[in-house]
């Protein structure tokens, strides 16, 4: 009797029900979404810091050598390139840390809701994903050109 | 029981499920292509390496090899890692839309250890490139701290 008892504390201590297999998976896509939305926040800020200080050198820097003399052409374009790729990762870690807290709550409070918000958030992520990686191949097969 | 069970199949939470693992799935098909053709572009046409300054007591040829190595390791790591991430990512895709058409909970479960072993890999890559960051920095003190 005492035994039942103790087997069964531990779920019933504030009325709630052992988490299923699905809600562990779901605080586990959530635990690393976070983790990667925090470091990606972080480098962020620092290359917003480096940039205020010497991102004028920097770019111009990299217009120079990517393309010697053109680099007055060059140079605005680059830093079109530079706000457009840091807009997008920015987008991605936005909707990362979104879903995450979004998967969290909906695990927590048993909201299917807050659940397909998340799913909603991973969608507009991978859609990010998709532009980048059709970025990346289109500039590999321009290169095998 | 969990609002992913008390859900039905073609009610909204599934939707935007099979919704995410539908672009999931492409996500994967495109990020791997990337890759693919990039590692192409390498074997068809090697780069040459930028001809470093060579540090007295260096055979220069031997120092080329070394750059040239370091390449072709990289490749293979990028290869390694976007080969293992396009497996989750798919794996999480192809499953995950089953799952929905055949209301199998059991499907649903492994698709999304999938999707979090995706993450995980990511995570892992990020936490490798702040750590790596860090020794450099520390390793640039270190250098100016002696040099000095």
């Amino acid at each position: 009797m005492i035994q039942e008892e103790e087997q069964k504390q531990p779920d019933s201590i504030f009325g709630t029900e052992p988490l299923n297999e699905i809600d562990k998976a779901l605080l586990e896509i959530a635990r690393w979404t976070r983790l990667i939305s925090v470091i990606g926040f972080g480098i962020g800020a620092s290359i917003v810091l480096v940039m205020l200080f010497s991102g004028a050198q920097i770019l111009s820097g990299i217009a120079e050598t990517l393309l010697p003399g053109g680099s007055n052409y060059f140079y605005p374009v680059l830093v079109a390139a530079f706000f457009i790729l840091f807009f997008m990762a920015a987008m991605v870690l936005f909707y990362l840390h979104k879903a995450s807290r979004a998967l969290v709550l909906g695990v927590l409070q048993k909201d299917a809701t807050q659940l397909a918000e998340a799913f909603l958030y991973l969608r507009n992520f991978f859609i990010v994903v998709i532009i980048f990686a059709a970025f990346q191949l289109a500039g590999n097969l321009f290169n095998l050109l | 029981m969990s609002e992913v069970q008390q859900s039905q199949p073609d009610t909204g939470l599934y939707k935007y499920i099979y919704n995410a693992a539908r672009i999931a799935g492409i996500a994967a098909i495109v990020s791997l292509a990337g890759t693919l053709a990039g590692v192409l572009g390498v074997f068809t046409k090697p780069t040459t390496v930028a001809p470093t300054a060579v540090p007295e007591g260096f055979n220069e040829q031997q120092v080329q090899q070394l750059a040239q190595g370091s390449v072709y390791i990289s490749v293979a790591l990028s290869v390694l890692l976007s080969v293992l991430v396009f497996y989750f990512l798919y794996r999480f895709s192809s499953l995950a839309q089953a799952a929905v058409k055949e209301g199998q909970q059991e499907k649903l479960q492994l698709a999304l250890r999938h999707l979090s072993r995706y993450f995980k890999v990511w995570g892992i890559v990020m936490l490798l490139i702040v750590g790596l960051f860090v020794l450099s920095l520390l390793g640039g003190m270190l250098g100016s701290l002696f040099a000095g």
